[in-house]
């Protein structure tokens, strides 16, 4: 029996499969842009004992982003209450960019002629006001036969279906019923929280991929039919059945870079670290991500222009990364990016045309790369050609090339140090208290200068890093996510017991909708968190609770006083007293059985498979390597000649495969469990290229 | 200071400015604030001139350095942990709802190096009809007036005291504390490291845009030209309130000369010279590439030139409550239309050119015990298309960019159901290329409520360029049970009943080019 986790890129499908022994296994192999689920079939039958094997599989799926960011997507028709029906266009009023004359909107995804108002209304507090009766229905029926030949799904938003979901599920089963082919998406079946501009957006993604996804999936489960079970890897970083992922893609939307973060947690947790930011940079962009304990789900998401009120891992992304290219802009200050060479022509190194130094270039220039150990020495870099055009922008800029290269490092790490700012600082987290897992294709090579301008003491590069994703994948539980908006003053809740009972009984209604999710007989947990806010306030802050649903004779208590100490936290400021108010319930349901599982290795066994093991420091050569302290002496370490165990000082420079990492002075390195564990031994005050805080 | 360095600061400053925006909005109060974001914060040097902001309004823009330069002339020697608040139209302020708080950062030597300051949109501070943009005559029938003065306790319990929702009112500005103590905490702890660069770089960023700028107005043609155009009424009878620009382009320097504009007026559409300030800055950001940081450095090369006793430069005691919202629109218009006749290819025909301003207040008795509520959105309009582009439909324009509030959060806090909010078609105006469509709003009461409109473009049309026609005018309708729609004026008060309805029709944009 093996367990599958499968990642499919823009170029590579990775596939890791771990089998009953808790041995890994990897398999790296082209991806089929076409069908995706041709290369995905071929890599976990190159990992299968030919004489037969029973598996299984968790796969992340790049089909719902791909049609939504190419606009590929299904022609579908949206249903809102009358008089409301040009919701996606209006969307909130702003403008994207403030200073501009040529002020332009991304097109919607559902055309304002496709938006149609059904007659029906209900009120903020659930109250029917205009019923939705059957003439009406039977009038969209009509509708909906008239342009049945052009189109493939139906999205329905409603207001406040949150309050009152009968509307937008009655007009959905009566589509259903008259046209079984169609694609029908009601707002009420993906999330129960107020804002009817996101939700209706929310639910035309839905309606847009649809029918894509469907294909799909088909394709995949005919390929593997002899799957015991097939998962799906959604954008909050848990798995779920393929059978939902058929009528919610919506949460598959943004699963790409969601795999990494939880392959990141999976390294962080064998490590006993459960404070991490991970670190992603790529080729055109960085993504990074913060995780205490677990990884945070972002508020206000959105993949591209268009907002998704499902629950995502907050993921920040900067468009800095390898790839981008430095120059000078007409106020004579360097820049890096956003644009990007890209991997195509790709640094001016890479000998394919590029003549703008990127980032690379300058890593090349300063000798933290090496040309000759680039993707393992498969590809020949030539440092001639990015010095010459470092030297050409140091010479615009009027600056010594070195000088140049130094400083387009520099202004890359601004950027991205501001992004693990957004998403520590600004969230009230001290990045000090974490560890930074850095992985893609450039992460090492800035590791341990984001560490050093954000003061952080622990850096993390993870055994194989090119395969995170699909490791997270295989780490991924089974979750789901519920929710009701409620918007009641807690005094309300608490003073009465008829307020008491209508909490309860929110509680049972979610516990009851995970029930319907689960699989028969499997057991599952129900874990409560409440949005509370000072009454008037808009945004919420989200708190646990300690509820059981099986025992709900016992008043659920609510958190106000962990309320209030978070207020105080995050903003400075608290106010006991004031009337406090629940927005939202949520329930977070957790199945374990199955596929993935949350233990982390065997303890003394090493999963990864190993050419050789060194004993001894393997201090090959010295090179001359420049830091953002000035030039040093460095060794040169080959990643795959380390072993379990091997400790020692920086400044060196460890390649693999898949990446460099270049270590300063003042920073140790150990390898524990397979990763590249580097600690800051001596924490100078003031580093050169310091940002503070 | 070397071309990286610039770089790194502009981050650095940036991301202060931006959390302290952060801080703010998610722990205000209103949904003017957290909903609509309707508020900036800037980082100031010591001399008060801005060196980052994180702006979602342009009309802060001018105003900002402004009431920072009032606040240091009334306190020159703040210590620490002292703030200094203020909404004096006549001394730094804009309109009595922006309350601006400032706050000094000093380094350990105990000299402040910088400030901070935040503003934000209050629903109601007082004056004669909910939501402090009333239909006045004189600055004291708006609410209350604050000159620079030290934050204290009494001075809270004085701004409580004059709203007529005084508990949003202590939460939003316990947030605008919030904010800045949360700018002045990073940028102290910077100073503590390495205060020279940081002081360098807060001049050498100033530098930085100036320079650019410069380029940008050499790259436009020498010249002079004029435009004029007119606020269509102050609400109390005076009409077609003219203003005209001549606008001077000469190698590097941008000279706006409104000095030829209608005296102030009787009614609210005065504005102080700030906001005049902050259209001429809008217009040149606009002309800017996006990337360039708005800073002190940008009003360098730009002169902007007002008569005081003017509708563009009012003095003590003009009313100004709506000039902040919907003069600042005409003013940006007429200096948009100058700067078509300079570069016709780049400037684009006349947006909406108001902000459509609805203000709601009342009792809410849906609850067991009544409270007061008070509440202000503005309604976004058509866009002018522009020579290669169409106009977009049912945007905020130029110089406010507020998001909406969502019908569902609107619903729940209020006592109003929304009627209908829809693009309305065909109000752009056509052309080669076509303006953008307003929008179409309806609000009915719940309860009986007190309801002002504070709105532009009613008689007048957003113009078109190049042969394009004018977007359609606005409508301002009342709908009672069993009648027909009666036309409301473009400002005005009045009581609703419930079941009535108010509905806005917004105007289209100006379209570009003869139709074809």
């Amino acid at each position: 029996m093996k367990r599958f986790g499968v990642d499919t890129g823009g170029t590579f499908t990775d596939v890791v499969a771990r089998d009953d022994s808790g041995a890994l296994h990897v398999h790296k192999l082209l991806s089929s842009p076409a069908d995706p689920s041709e290369a995905i079939a071929d890599g976990v039958k190159a990992l299968l004992d030919p004489s037969g094997e029973s598996f299984s599989l968790v796969h992340g799926t790049t089909v719902a982003t791909n049609a939504l960011l190419e606009r590929r997507g299904a022609r579908a028709l949206l249903f809102t209450t009358w008089g409301f029906e040009d919701l996606l266009e209006l969307a909130r009023q702003n403008r994207p960019d403030l200073y501009t004359f040529q002020v332009q909107r991304p097109a919607p995804l559902i055309l304002p002629e496709d938006c149609i108002g059904v007659r029906e209304r209900v009120r903020f507090d659930g109250r029917v006001e205009r019923a939705l009766d059957d003439a009406e229905i039977t009038r969209q029926i009509e509708a909906v036969r008239a342009r049945r030949d052009d189109i493939d799904a139906v999205a329905i938003c409603f207001l406040h279906s949150y309050a009152y979901p009968e509307h937008e599920l009655l007009l959905a089963a009566r589509l259903r019923e008259a046209f079984p082919e169609l694609f029908v998406s009601a707002s009420a079946e993906i999330v129960r929280e107020f804002r009817e501009y996101e939700r209706a957006s929310t639910t035309s993604v839905n309606a847009y991929v649809g029918p894509v996804m469907s294909r799909y999936l088909e394709k995949l489960s005919a390929r593997l039919s002899e799957a015991e079970e097939i998962e799906i890897f959604e954008s909050s970083g848990a798995r779920a059945s393929i059978a939902r992922t058929a009528r919610f893609p919506v949460h598959t939307a943004l699963s790409g870079p969601a795999g990494g973060v939880v392959g990141a947690m999976a390294v962080a947790r064998e490590l006993d670290v459960d404070k991490i930011i991970t670190f992603d940079m790529g080729g055109t962009s960085t993504d990074v991500a913060l995780c205490d304990g677990d990884a945070k789900l972002g508020e206000l998401t959105s993949i591209g222009d268009l907002p998704l009120l499902v629950p995502m891992l907050d993921i920040h992304t900067v468009g800095a990364g390898g790839g981008s290219i430095a120059y000078k802009d007409e106020g004579g200050a360097l820049r890096v990016g956003p644009r990007s060479a890209g991997a195509d022509p790709g640094p001016v190194c890479y000998g394919k045309g590029g003549e703008l130094p990127t980032v690379t270039d300058a890593h090349l220039v300063l000798g933290r790369l090496r040309e000759d150990r680039f993707l393992g020495g498969d590809m020949i870099l030539d440092k001639d050609a990015a010095r010459g055009a470092v030297e050409r922008l140091a010479k615009s800029l009027g600056l010594e090339a070195r000088e140049t290269a130094a400083g387009i490092l520099s202004v890359a790490d601004a950027a991205m140090v501001r992004a693990i700012k957004v998403i520590s600082l600004e969230r009230g987290h001290d990045p000090r208290d974490f560890a930074l897992v850095s992985f893609g294709g450039a992460g090492g090579l800035h590791a341990c200068r984001m560490a050093e301008a954000l003061d952080m003491r622990r850096v993390i590069i993870p055994r194989n890093p090119g395969l995170l994703s699909a490791y997270g994948m295989l780490h991924a539980e089974r979750v789901q996510y519920f929710a009701q908006t409620m918007v009641t003053r807690v005094d309300r809740i608490t003073g009465s017991a008829e307020g008491r009972r209508a909490l309860i009984q929110a509680a049972e209604s979610l516990d009851e909708r995970a029930r319907e999710a689960s699989a028969p007989g499997a057991g599952y947990a129900m874990h409560f968190a409440v949005d509370l806010r000072y009454v008037g306030q808009s945004f919420a802050l989200r708190c646990e609770v300690d509820w059981c649903i099986e025992d709900p004779t016992e008043d659920f208590e609510l958190p106000i006083s962990a309320f209030e100490a978070r207020h105080e936290e995050l903003y400075g400021w608290s106010a006991p007293g004031k009337p406090i108010e629940l927005v939202t319930l949520r329930g977070k349901g957790s199945w374990s059985s199955g596929n993935g599982t949350k233990s982390s290795f065997p303890e003394d066994h090493d999963p990864f498979p190993r050419a050789a093991s060194l004993k001894k420091k393997p201090l090959q050569r010295e090179l001359r390597v420049f830091f953002a302290r000035g030039e040093a002496d460095a060794a040169l370490i080959e990643r795959e000649e380390l072993a379990e165990g091997d400790h020692f000082d920086g400044p060196c420079v460890i390649t693999e495969y898949s990446g460099t990492t270049v270590i300063p002075e003042g920073w140790c390195v150990r390898v524990e469990r397979g990763h590249l564990v580097l600690e800051r031994v001596q924490v100078d005050k003031v580093a050169a290229n310091e940002e503070g805080i | 200071m070397k071309a990286i360095e610039i770089e790194i600061h502009r981050h650095l400053f940036a991301s202060i400015a931006e959390e302290m925006g952060a801080a703010l909005m998610r722990s205000a109060f209103s949904p003017n604030i957290k909903e609509r974001r309707d508020y900036s914060c800037a980082i100031f040097d010591a001399d008060g001139e801005m060196v980052a902001q994180a702006a979602h309004i342009p009309v802060h823009l001018g105003s900002a350095p402004l009431s920072v330069l009032a606040a240091i002339e009334a306190f020159p020697a703040l210590e620490p942990g002292q703030h200094v608040l203020l909404n004096d139209p006549y001394a730094g302020g804009t309109h009595l709802p922006d309350l601006t708080l400032v706050t000094p950062v000093h380094d350990e030597g105990g000299v402040i190096r910088f400030y901070v300051a935040n503003r934000a949109h209050h629903a109601d501070v007082g004056g004669i009809s909910p939501g402090s943009l009333p239909l006045s005559r004189h600055i004291d029938d708006e609410g209350i007036r604050i000159t620079p003065t030290l934050w204290s306790e009494e001075l809270m319990a004085r701004v409580l005291d004059a709203s007529r929702t005084p508990e949003e009112r202590r939460g939003d500005l316990l947030a605008q504390i919030a904010a800045n103590h949360r700018g002045q905490q990073r940028l102290g702890a910077l100073l503590a490291r390495r205060p020279e660069s940081l002081l360098e770089a807060a001049s050498a960023l100033q530098d930085y845009a100036e320079r650019r700028i410069r380029a940008l107005i050499a790259s436009l043609p020498d010249g002079t030209w004029s435009f004029e155009d007119a606020i269509e009424d102050d609400g109390h009878g005076h009409t077609e309130l003219f203003i005209r620009c001549q606008m001077t382009i000469a190698g590097e320097q941008l000279t706006f000369d409104l000095r030829d504009a209608h005296p102030q007026v009787e009614g609210p559409v005065n504005v102080p010279r700030a906001v005049t300030l902050s259209a001429a800055l809008y217009v040149v950001q606009c002309l800017a590439p996006s990337d360039i940081p708005s800073n002190g450095g940008v009003m360098r090369p730009l002169e902007v030139l007002t008569s005081p006793g003017t509708l563009v430069d009012a003095v003590y005691p003009a009313a100004v409550a709506a000039g902040n919202v919907e003069t600042s629109q005409r003013i940006t218009d007429v200096l948009i239309g100058a700067l078509s006749k300079a570069v016709p290819n780049l400037a684009p025909a006349a947006s909406a050119g108001t902000m459509n301003n609805l203000l709601v207040g009342g009792q809410d008795t849906r609850g067991v015990v009544a409270k007061p509520f008070a509440y202000y959105e503005t309604i976004g309009g058509g866009s002018g298309a522009s020579d290669g582009h169409h106009g977009a439909s049912a945007i905020q324009t130029h110089m406010t960019n507020t998001l909406n509030t969502p019908i569902e959060a609107l619903e729940h806090a209020y006592p109003m159901t929304m009627v209908r909010y829809r693009v309305r078609r065909g109000s752009g105006g056509a052309g080669k290329w076509r303006g953008g469509d307003g929008v179409e709003r309806g609000y009915r009461a719940d309860v009986p409520m007190t309801v002002t409109l504070m709105t532009e473009r009613r008689a007048t049309r957003p113009y078109g360029l190049a042969g394009g026609e004018d977007g359609a005018a606005g409508e301002n309708v009342l709908l009672r049970e069993n009648h027909s729609e009666v036309a409301l004026p473009a400002k005005h008060t009045l009581e609703l009943e419930v079941g009535d309805t108010v509905l806005l029709r917004t105007p289209g944009g100006g379209g570009f080019g003869a139709p074809e």
